[in-house]
């Protein structure tokens, strides 16, 4: 049976275009969604974070380095999440709300769902790049579209659906993934599509550096495939990885180099950092839970088969892909196995390495798709010799009825085979479309109510925001299937309690927070309570407005700057701060209002009596035990300095307070409730003064002498981070063409 | 004159088929044989003592559906008997089987090397009283494991390396020991084929094991069989298990009575010395594959599965009385090999390491089923006679190694130098903060008894983290954290052997913060049984205790935790950084 060449060239093209529609169908009601109860609430609110500071510098009241590098404060006292985290994906897609003729959040939900819809044409993409041909593209797409497991984060779509987890960046950087990579190969290969390659891995970075840079593993290890042209592959790697890093040496080193200001959180469950250990991973691999959860393991007996194969093949390229395969499914495989040798690795300490499953399931569809081609190749053409035979006129009938009867067979049992394998991620799309609709439901109903009580605290002066946290009744406060304090963070309030990154170093310590004590909403300026219309405040709290099931409430905090004393240092790695932050909150220090200064780089501060080092979480100088000797338990004089006349004024990216002091003050502290970090600007009365972190990770200032003060506090993206940045652009402009010609 | 031998061998298996034999291992048979026809092979594992491999899962299936056919294995006071004739004939059938199978082996390879003395080697395997009594006597299955490996030396001396590699899987998967072989049987098929060669190999291996084990991987239950695969690990924590090897010496001749957790160098156990000596020596074994010439490969091969079947014997704790079975053929291969080139010396070591591993399975028979032996010694002079026989078989072992590895270390030297370097290496780095005089942790430790009324007790992590991954916890108390320390559960006693090597030990200890808010709980530790703290009851909300005690002298030390009051329900204690001080 021949086709027509006409056919053959355009069947994958439009089959590509069926699996296209399909998804289209699958997740037709992913574009339908009003709220999210997942991931995406945080994404979104990173592009509407990023939109406020488009606003400011359309106003001028900004510079454009503020879109790479901003303070965000709707999540644990405040961070700056641009500077460790994706964030010119989110500059870009606000950007383009301001054009187009929908709300940014209709914008984020559209794109994000054609990003998911659109994934096998990016899978097929980079098959064609890598030089394979249309069939072999169609069935890397389709094995895109195919994967399921049962949440495991990786590339396929409960990481990415409303019911899943709601993973955008990796979505995108999963789209971006198949390109960079083929990019990067061809150019290996060719050396051609160098501006394609560091475009590619360039976008990959910024959709999600830590896929990114766990690609950028995959790149020196081509070189061991190519060594009969050693010299030649070498240079084109270096050359590829150089401007690759170039572009992004205005974000990595700032990450690295200010690492101790990233909080390694406590909270994350063990498995994010470690993985899933040896056990587990073989377990689910052999069940086929990494690629085929609840079906037959299809996909995983072609991935299996394929390594197999891969090896076995005199392509280098297969035996690369299997090599790399078999490294990232080691590193899969976690701390438990690889110990501290994994920390030996810039970045991988405090890596969530369970994310490395994508590279796992990218790798491994990759290879599948190779040997799938390969097998379907083989068949037709062994079905063709046979046919052809010593053929004689009598026979011909005959064959072609056999040919027939094969070709027939092989189509049936191929889309039964398709309708297993999609069948569990039908259901799955099919309950995820359910329960959209029920929760769109729900946040039409409630959406007139819960818009009077933001416009509300909008009226008012601006404190942070609580609603409950994950761990308690704000669990089931909700608008549709979204928690309230998840809402109100979207919407741009500050809030305490909810957690969606917790890379703020005043994320673990913030889940102390109990909001029975006045004391707690004072420490975090806590200055508005959304509660169940049924649940009863605390005392202190005041009613401000009830509507439908939420009520407002108003609780009486000092502000955003607040003065107090710091008579003890610790001096500490960040990872053992927690246990001596949670000790402080039921001490005579925190009642007094004595701010233990932090030293995360040995630093010595002169006002403080005492400097203690934690020699880990529980112990202090020479292993002496918290627990049997606490150094926050001293008694003190109680301290009764006052900040007079205080007004405080919050503006784009700081704060500014101004207040007298009447006495001197020994030890005295300006706290500005926000997460300390280096690059806040302090000025005392118009002069640049050194900030240092205070407890719980404040940022503190030292102020001894009375008279009056105006302060301002300013977080500016680090110098260091624009140099790079300008220095990134200029190899660009001056050096690419020279360089990747050499 | 060798065929009416060979039928003596099997007159005289037949005649042995109605001695009950190793009558606990019978009961085994039976019992699983009866829950894998009942409910299949996933229940059987999942919810059964079975401990054996998948494939002989199925003879155990197969014997019974045949049982079903003339007898009612539900009918007790007949199916449970020792002397159930039909089950005994049945099931030593397929040992008789197996062991005519090996003597066709020993005779076919002779005749591919073209060989006159194959027929005697196998009328010498099949009269072999070590033979005989492992298998027909005692009713183990070591046979089946021998034939189907020798099978798969067959198809290599048939130059089919892929034949052999399905048989060689179908080897380990129906008996454990093949399993100790896999890295050099790949290994021999890289070198002497190729790299492409050994893919295949690996391909067909493991369709072969996908095969086996179909009913797992197809119902989602890897989970059982990957617990099968590692259960026996640490099925019976001893010394050694009635084999006569050095640690049957070093454990005064008791060696299922004393743990291989107890610590007999710096701070490494038994089972870790046993471990790493056997790494040395599987290294030696691999090496002499690989550095073997192309065309001595499979000779290599031979001889270095007869060294790591050795050095599993001697050098492993838990090694059993029977381990040593394989070599009975292995050194009839000698001579096909040219290992030995005199037929003289061959029969020679044949009959001294039958010696060996006969006295070694008869008295073990004797010391757990007299009626079953005859052995009219009394206790202590049977302890002496093991003490005759382990040195008897260590000798053998060290006169192995000398015979036919000293030409090679001689010639590898270097290489031999840089893996005693890296075994000794591995000894001090385990042991460099021991050695430094640093604090050890607790953690670091094997003890040597867990009991535990819910759960098992977790390092570094809370005890409803043995629930499985998506429980792990970190230990806290009240929200306070630690990196290090054992998540327990009321009531709970875990005991070290310290072998008297610490001064002090330092613990924090609490209840964790994932326990339920009612009950307390006290904390207990002993020392050769004698209380050496005692706390007061503490419950959810009280903070960390500290505590620094002496343990001067003491070997056992037991951390304790029961409960306070009547109930130890989500009673989730921890014993927070635990550290020994020398």
């Amino acid at each position: 049976m021949k086709l027509s060449p006409i056919i053959k060239k355009y069947l994958p093209y439009g089959l590509l275009m069926v699996i296209i529609l399909f998804n289209l169908y699958l997740y037709r009601g992913e574009f339908k969604v009003l709220s999210d109860p997942n991931d995406n609430t945080f994404h979104y609110a990173l592009i509407s974070d990023a939109k406020n500071v488009w606003k400011e510098i359309f106003d001028s009241k900004l510079s454009p380095i503020y879109l790479l590098d901003s303070w965000n404060e709707r999540w644990a006292e405040g961070f700056s999440l641009s500077q460790y985290y994706s964030h010119l994906p989110e500059a870009a897609i606000s950007l383009l709300s301001f054009i187009v003729p929908v709300s940014t959040f209709k914008l984020f939900v559209v794109i994000r769902t054609l990003l998911l819809v659109l994934l096998p044409v990016s899978f097929f993409l980079g098959a064609r790049i890598l030089g394979s041909s249309t069939g072999f593209g169609l069935i890397f797409a389709f094995l895109s579209q195919a994967i399921f497991t049962d949440g495991l984060y990786g590339l396929d779509s409960p990481s990415f659906l409303w019911r899943g987890w709601g993973l955008s960046t990796q979505l995108m950087a999963v789209f971006f993934l198949p390109m960079a990579f083929a990019y990067g190969i061809s150019y290996f290969k060719t050396k051609k599509n160098l501006g394609k390659a560091i475009l590619f891995n360039f976008l990959l970075a910024q959709a999600h550096f830590g896929m990114f840079y766990l690609l950028l593993f995959a790149y020196p290890i081509f070189w061991v495939f190519s060594l009969d042209q050693w010299i030649k592959t070498g240079k084109k790697i270096l050359i590829f990885l150089f401007f690759t890093l170039i572009s992004l040496a205005y974000f990595i080193f700032p990450f690295f180099l200010t690492s101790q200001y990233r909080n390694f959180s406590l909270w994350d469950p063990i498995w994010k950092f470690n993985s899933w250990g040896l056990n587990q991973i073989i377990i689910w691999f052999t069940n086929g839970d990494f690629f085929d959860f609840n079906r037959f393991p299809f996909l995983t007996i072609l991935i299996i088969g394929g390594i197999l194969w891969s090896l076995a093949s005199t392509n280098k390229l297969y035996r690369y892909l299997a090599t790399i395969f078999g490294l990232y499914f080691i590193l899969f495989l976690g701390r438990g196995i690889l110990g501290p040798l994994i920390n030996l690795i810039p970045g991988m300490s405090e890596y969530h390495i369970h994310r490395v499953i994508v590279m796992v399931q990218f790798i491994g569809l990759l290879i599948a798709s190779s040997w799938v081609y390969d097998l379907i190749q083989k068949g037709i053409s062994s079905l063709d010799s046979l046919l052809r035979g010593n053929d004689s006129v009598s026979v011909i009938p005959v064959k072609t009825g056999i040919q027939s009867i094969i070709t027939l067979s092989a189509i049936i049992i191929c889309f039964y085979s398709i309708y297993l394998i999609e069948k569990p991620i039908i259901n799955y799309a099919k309950d995820n479309g359910a329960w959209i609709k029920k929760s769109n439901l729900d946040y039409q109903k409630n959406i007139n109510d819960y818009q009077t009580i933001t416009n509300k605290i909008k009226e008012l002066p601006p404190a942070r925001v609580y609603a409950g946290r994950p761990g308690n009744w704000g669990r089931d406060f909700k608008i549709g299937d979204t928690q309230i304090y998840m809402a109100l963070s979207s919407d741009g309030f500050p809030i305490i309690g909810f957690l969606p990154q917790s890379w703020s170093p005043n994320s673990d310590a913030e889940q102390f927070f109990d909001e029975k004590n006045p004391k707690h909403y004072d420490l975090y300026n806590v200055g508005y309570l959304v509660l169940p219309f049924n649940k009863k405040p605390p005392q202190f709290a005041k009613l401000i407005i009830n509507k439908g099931k939420f009520s407002l409430y108003k609780v009486d905090s000092e502000g955003w700057f607040t003065i107090g004393k710091s008579s003890i240092e610790i001096m500490t790695k960040k990872t053992n701060l927690v246990n001596i932050t949670h000790l402080w909150f039921y001490s005579p220090m925190f009642a007094n209002k004595d701010y233990p200064a932090i030293a995360l780089n040995n630093e010595k501060y002169t006002f403080v009596n005492k400097t203690i080092k934690m020699s880990n979480q529980n112990s202090f100088d020479d292993n002496r035990v918290i627990w049997r000797e606490n150094p926050l338990f001293v008694n003190q004089e109680k301290f009764e300095q006052t900040l007079i006349n205080k007004v405080e004024k919050k503006f784009a990216q700081g704060y500014s307070v101004n207040f007298k002091l009447e006495n001197q003050c020994q030890n005295c502290i300006l706290i500005l409730k926000q997460t300390f970090h280096p690059n806040w600007k302090i000025t005392v009365n118009g002069k640049k003064q050194a900030a240092f972190p205070v407890f719980p990770f404040f940022t503190g200032i030292q102020l001894n002498n009375p008279g009056d003060y105006e302060i301002i506090a300013t977080y500016q993206p680090s110098t260091l981070k624009t140099i790079l940045l300008i220095l990134g652009i200029l190899t660009f402009i001056f050096g690419f063409k020279k360089i990747s010609k050499l | 004159m060798y065929f009416l031998l060979l039928l003596l061998g099997l007159v005289i298996r037949l005649l042995l088929i109605p001695v009950a034999g190793f009558r606990a291992d019978m009961a085994f048979w039976k019992g699983w044989g009866l829950a894998i026809a009942d409910k299949g092979i996933i229940w059987l594992v999942s919810n059964t003592n079975y401990n054996y491999p998948p494939g002989f899962a199925y003879i155990l299936d197969l014997i019974n559906k045949i049982y079903k056919l003339f007898a009612d294995p539900y009918n007790i006071s007949q199916y449970w008997l020792d002397n159930n004739f039909l089950y005994l004939f049945l099931f030593k059938i397929l040992i008789i089987i197996s062991d005519i199978g090996i003597v066709f082996l020993i005779i076919k390879i002779a005749e591919k090397f073209k060989m006159k003395w194959g027929i005697l080697l196998a009328v010498l395997f099949f009269l072999n009283p070590a033979v005989i009594f492992d298998g027909v006597i005692w009713g183990q299955v070591d046979q089946f494991g021998l034939f189907l490996f020798l099978g798969a030396i067959y198809f290599f001396v048939d130059e089919k390396p892929q034949l052999a590699s399905i048989i060689f899987t179908i080897a380990w998967l129906m008996k454990w020991q093949n399993i100790l072989f896999i890295p050099i049987f790949y290994l021999f098929i890289y070198r002497k084929y190729s790299f492409n060669d050994l893919i295949k190999s690996l391909s067909v291996s493991l369709a072969t094991f996908a095969i086996i084990t179909f009913p797992f991987w197809f119902h989602r239950e890897m989970a059982s069989l990957l617990n099968l695969f590692t259960v026996n690990s640490n099925w019976f924590p001893w010394y050694s298990l009635n084999a006569f090897n050095g640690w049957w010496i070093a454990s005064g001749l008791e060696g299922m009575k004393m743990s291989d957790k107890t610590l007999v160098l710096w701070i490494i156990n038994a089972k870790q010395f046993g471990l790493l000596l056997f790494s040395l020596f599987y290294f030696i074994a691999a090496l002499n594959i690989f550095l073997a010439k192309k065309e001595e490969t499979l000779k290599q091969f031979v001889l270095s599965s007869a060294l790591v079947i050795l050095s599993f014997f001697h050098l492993l704790t838990q090694s059993h009385e029977r381990y040593l079975f394989h070599l009975l053929g292995f050194v009839i291969l000698f001579y096909y090999f040219r290992i030995e080139k005199k037929l003289i010396n061959v029969i020679s070591l044949l009959l001294v390491v039958t010696l060996g591993i006969f006295l070694n399975m008869y008295i073990s028979m004797a010391l757990n089923y007299p009626d079953q032996a005859y052995w009219p010694f009394s206790s202590e002079l049977t302890r002496s006679f093991t003490l005759y026989i382990s040195i008897f078989q260590i000798a053998i072992f060290i006169y192995f190694f000398i015979r036919y590895f000293s030409s090679f270390i001689k010639k590898n030297y270097l290489i031999t130098i840089a893996a005693v370097s890296i075994f000794m290496g591995a000894l001090l780095m385990i042991n460099y903060n021991y050695l430094l005089h640093r604090p050890i942790s607790l953690t670091k430790i094997t003890p040597i008894e867990l009991q535990q009324d819910y759960l098992k007790p977790m390092i570094n992590m809370t005890v409803e983290s043995a629930r499985g991954v998506k429980y792990w916890n970190r230990l806290s108390n009240n929200y306070y954290f630690y990196d290090k320390g054992i998540g327990a559960h009321a009531n709970s006693v875990i005991s070290y052997e310290l072998g008297r090597r610490f001064s002090k030990f330092t613990t924090d200890f609490g209840i964790d913060t994932e326990a339920g808010d009612q009950n307390k709980a006290v904390f207990i530790i002993n020392g050769d049984g004698r209380e050496l703290y005692r706390s007061e009851p503490k419950g959810k909300y009280d903070l960390p205790e500290s505590i620094n005690i002496s343990i001067n002298k003491i070997n056992r030390l037991s951390l304790i935790i029961i409960k306070d009051g009547e109930s130890n329900n989500g009673l989730h204690t921890d014993w927070f950084n635990p550290i020994l001080i020398r």
